[in-house]
């Protein structure tokens, strides 16, 4: 058992992982549809009683004029054929009423689960370049309030009203933060367009909610003041991504504005600007803000790009110069909505304030740990004047976030395990597998990803982070799965076995590891316990999950010596 | 204020008329009519101070516009 284990943790882990990349088996619309319980032509497939002798059958499907094969070469012994039929109603209901018959209902075509599935996603190059389907598997910025400060924002079937907040307009005159030349919605639809519901292109945080903030009027252009008092009222209404696709001169207000929001904790994304030229405007040239450069289709800075001091990442901001080599979404423009191919460093900035809302849900817990995941993550260049850090990756993002989070949880996870091993007098094969399953208890397969391409699966998402985090915002803050209780049963249960022992140790020392860290660092989030509190609970529950794993590993001891 | 060039349509941020001189190239906020595409032009507006989504340099914000 103590060989064969490691393996068939290993295979079971492996089939996990495999399971996770394959697309789930589901009624393709369109394919099942029309023929489940269609009143006219379709297939349907029939189980007939087992053992039935094939001449009843016959005669049977020769009555109701049916012409039917066996539904696989294996399947004879099953007795289920399958085949085309002129009124499927009607002949389900006399079949259903036959003897010989167990089960007869519609054919329903099934296929492999396609995501996305809105139509125009194969056009969005950009996002297929920067790893947007990693950010869709970490959450998609559900929960993160992204602040779109532009044009206003217009609401429509594929960026449905619940996506956006109420907003506000800064603009003289104008009361409603509607969109009233089509820049804005075509921004926020970047950040929050609906994904997966068959219709038009995706959002890159979809399940991130838009705080629309009307600072620019119908000709693409506003006020200082009215931009400034955006930026305050956005804070005060909880924005935590802040975008700002404008330019123009310098402004002191505009620049306190800013360092006001970044020093709340908010992240602030600008625009570069379009000259094509060297030299950086406002607020694209402050310090507090991350500058985003554009790059075309061919991954090089789109030739109306400003770079220069300042700019600290490029993103996909379209190049209308390539056939298809814009950025394509949905636009309001006088009430009718289309799918626009837009240009310019304006679409480049919603990528990267996307990102920032994805890293947020993700668990990136401040401005700084979002903003240095997003440029160590992205994919480097040689020249940072054009390109800063590099060009924008979710995935690569996602991956700093999982090595800074959960990388050093392994390390420590692997640590504690050892050291409860070693008083369990473990021999060393038996001490290293147990200390490796505490680290993955701890700090999940955080390498996973690195290893993976960047289309892996939720699954393989899940298994990436700690045990205590695998149940995701859904459950994972409930104070009993926060606490010392799973380590309790499973040390319970095991804890005497010479056998299984060793995953009672390993739980305690995973687990231990987890709680600790949360009280250590306020990553955690427990229900119903708050502030110091939660710092307690965790610190208790770490302590007696320890105190646990050092009582399994007295059990393993004495079992030892004994025998 | 006066501005004299030629109108261009500029394909950025969803698009822009520009008044493209030898000096400068400026960007028009405003109605501009699209028939004059490509003519010389005079364009009686003020320079625009604030902030903007086309990025592209400097901006008036447009009174009239008439071919040269």
């Amino acid at each position: 058992m103590s060989r064969t284990f490691p393996w068939l943790l290993f295979s079971a882990g492996l089939g996990v992982l495999l399971w996770g990349r394959e697309g789930a088996v589901v009624p393709v619309a369109g394919q099942s549809a029309p023929n489940a319980g269609a009143d006219g032509p379709g297939r349907v497939v029939v189980d007939y009683v087992d053992g039935a002798d094939p001449a009843e059958i016959a005669a049977l499907e020769a009555r109701h004029g049916l012409v039917l094969d066996w539904a696989s070469p294996v399947s004879e012994d099953e007795a289920l054929r399958v085949g085309a039929a002129s009124d499927v109603d009607d002949l389900l209901v006399a079949l259903r009423s036959e003897a010989l018959v167990e089960v007869a209902e519609p054919e329903i075509m099934m296929a492999a689960l396609e995501f996305p599935d809105d139509p125009l996603y194969a056009k969005q190059w950009n996002f297929q370049a920067i790893g947007a389907a990693r950010g869709w598997a970490a959450g998609a910025g559900r929960g993160v309030v992204v602040a779109v400060l532009d044009t206003g924002v217009s609401a429509y079937a594929d960026l449905p009203a619940e996506r956006l907040l109420p907003g506000r307009s800064f603009v003289p005159g104008t009361d409603s933060p509607e969109d009233d030349h089509g820049h804005g919605t075509h921004v926020a639809s970047t950040i929050a367009e609906a994904t997966n519901n068959g219709v038009g292109a995706t959002g890159l945080a979809f399940s991130a909610t838009i705080l629309p903030m009307k600072v620019l009027g119908s000709s693409g252009s506003g006020a200082t003041a009215g931009i400034a008092a955006a930026i305050d009222d956005a804070v005060d209404q909880g924005a935590q991504v802040i975008n700002l696709s404008l330019g123009g001169g310098h402004s002191d207000i505009l620049l306190l504005a800013v360092a006001k929001a970044r020093a709340a904790g908010v992240v602030v994304v600008a625009a570069a600007g379009n000259t094509g030229r060297e030299g950086l405007g406002s607020p694209a040239n402050a310090m507090e803000v991350l500058a985003v450069s554009a790059v075309g289709p061919d991954d090089t800075l789109a030739p109306y790009s400003t770079w220069g001091q300042g700019v600290e990442l490029a993103a996909p901001g379209g190049d209308l110069r390539r056939s298809g080599g814009g950025i394509l979404q949905g636009v309001v423009r006088n009430g009718s909505v289309d799918y626009q191919a837009f240009q310019g460093t304006s679409m480049a900035s919603p990528h990267v304030a996307a990102a920032a809302a994805v890293l947020i849900a993700a668990g990136a817990q401040s401005a700084d740990e979002v903003e240095r995941c997003l440029k160590r993550g992205a994919e480097a260049r040689e020249d940072p004047l054009r390109y800063g850090a590099g060009r924008l990756s979710v995935a690569g993002a996602l991956d700093q976030l999982l090595l800074q989070r959960h990388g050093l949880r392994f390390a420590a996870g692997v640590l504690l395990t050892a050291g409860l091993s070693s008083l369990a007098r473990l021999g060393l094969a038996a001490a290293s597998v147990t200390s490796l399953v505490g680290g993955f208890l701890a700090g999940g397969l955080f390498f996973l990803p690195y290893l993976l391409d960047p289309e892996v699966g939720a699954t393989t998402t899940t298994i990436a982070r700690p045990l205590l985090a695998w149940p995701g915002p859904a459950w994972g803050g409930f104070p009993l799965w926060q606490s010392a209780l799973l380590p309790f049963l499973i040390g319970f249960v095991v804890g005497p076995s010479l056998r299984l022992g060793f995953l009672g140790l390993a739980c305690a020392g995973g687990v231990a590891t987890s709680l600790l860290f949360g009280a250590a660092t306020g990553a955690v989030d427990v229900w119903w316990v708050s502030g110091g509190f939660e710092q307690a609970w965790l610190s208790l529950n770490g302590t007696l999950a320890l105190l646990i794993g050092m009582a399994v590993a007295g059990f393993q001891s004495m079992g030892r010596k004994t025998a | 204020m006066s501005f004299r060039g030629i109108l261009q349509w500029r394909g950025l941020e969803g698009g822009y008329w520009a008044l493209v001189s030898a000096s400068e190239e400026l960007v028009l906020l405003g109605d501009v009519p699209r028939q004059l595409d490509g003519r010389s032009v005079v364009v009686e507006g003020s320079l625009d101070e604030g902030f903007n989504i086309f990025m592209a340099g400097r901006s008036v914000k447009v009174r009239s516009v008439r071919a040269e």
